[in-house]
């Protein structure tokens, strides 16, 4: 079965994130581009899955710019088979337009599974998965933390509020891989080296026409100082006050 | 033009997202001067008639048996033939677990950009 792994690469999660000049989209200056943690499950799901048939193929696919094929590359070192790098300049594009480039990508591949990180860490839009699946018109299953093959059926369970679902789902389908789905296996030093010869196919990005604009990216206000309202028990009182009347959190 | 508003129903109660959802539309309807449309999926009537004070001026219901539960392509289905029989100029989903997954389909399936998790609308 071929197996599909859609990928990102993000700021590192240690990044101190800077608004680029145009104010509206991330100053790529000075930023650790890693694979979206959501995505090393996603990636590992597939991996596992093609070791427990003992046949098939992985391969990862992700849209970008000249620094892309880092992050594949760093997907071919868990173990993925080969890659399909969908190359543009244009800076975060909406969900949307990835979500066409990524199935007019993936049609003609007719993947048994199309696996994805449950959002990107970066804009937490959580919207490319269940696009994709709906353009491919497959079945999806979102959130995913738990993941078995029997036959031709998947079953999943997914978070939801409050609890776990559980879902059946045939195959071909799309999974959007959680936390807890499983435990991301780290690059070997000889999966490292294997995967500097795998292919990465390139391809232009068919985006299409934005289905949104930024207008602005703008940073948190900066916390306001501190106030000490007094000393020791005397303060109590004040403190009490402040906490009830002005932060109205008691 | 109208604003739909996707009424989300747990256990065939209405949720009070959407009640929420609903007051943000009624505001944001004064703006652009048209109706406040809600759309719900369920498996029978969740008591949509107390909407309307909550800022809904109509209500479309669409019903089926596996409604009971989130069934996300028949949600998905219904939401966007009531999208395209509305015309609308936003449709608003709740953040929730289930709106999180049921807008980006909506979306692909009438071809509209998705804005998530959004704290403030203007017009």
């Amino acid at each position: 079965m071929l197996q599909i792994v859609c990928i990102k690469q993000v700021p590192d999660t240690e990044t101190r994130v800077k608004v680029g000049g145009d104010g509206r989209t991330l100053d790529p200056a000075g930023v650790t581009w890693i694979l979206n943690p959501y995505d090393e499950f996603a990636v590992e799901g597939a991996l596992s899955l093609k070791e427990k048939l003992g046949a098939g193929e992985v391969v990862v696919i992700s849209l970008g710019g000249a620094g892309v094929p880092t992050t594949l590359r760093s997907a071919l070192a868990m173990g993925a088979d080969r890659a399909i790098h969908l190359k543009t300049d244009a800076t975060a594009p909406d969900g949307l337009a990835v979500a066409r480039a990524l199935a007019a990508a993936i049609r003609p591949l007719s993947p048994g599974l199309v696996w994805l990180g449950k959002t990107a860490v970066d804009d937490d839009s959580a919207q490319v998965g269940p696009m994709l699946a709906t353009l491919l018109g497959l079945p999806c299953a979102t959130f995913v933390s738990s993941f078995a093959l029997e036959g031709q059926t998947v079953r999943i369970e997914r978070e939801i509020e409050g609890g776990h679902e559980q879902v059946e789902l045939p195959v071909p389908c799309v999974v959007t891989a959680d936390k807890g789905l499983n435990q991301p296996r780290y690059a070997s030093l000889k999966g490292i080296m294997a995967a500097k010869k795998k292919p990465i196919d390139e391809q232009p990005a068919e985006l299409g026409a934005p289905g949104l604009e930024p207008v602005a990216l703008v940073l948190p206000p900066p916390r306001a100082a501190g106030r000490i309202v007094g000393e020791g028990a005397a303060a109590v009182p004040e403190l009490l006050r402040a906490l009830h009347d002005e932060a109205k959190v008691i | 033009m109208a604003i739909l508003v996707f009424i989300e129903q747990r256990d065939g109660q209405v949720r009070s997202v959407a009640r929420e959802a609903l007051g943000e539309a009624a505001r944001l309807a004064g703006a652009i001067g048209g109706p406040v449309v809600g759309v719900c999926c369920a498996a029978a009537d969740p008591g949509l008639a107390t909407l309307g004070e909550a800022g809904a001026d109509s209500v479309l219901l669409a019903t089926h048996e596996a409604f009971a539960s989130y069934d996300a392509a028949g949600f998905a289905a219904a939401v966007a033939a009531a999208a395209k029989s509305v015309s609308p100029a936003l449709v608003l989903f709740p953040a929730t677990a289930l709106g999180k997954d049921l807008a980006p389909r909506v979306a692909a399936l009438v071809g509209a950009g998705l804005a998530s998790d959004c704290t403030a609308l203007a017009v």
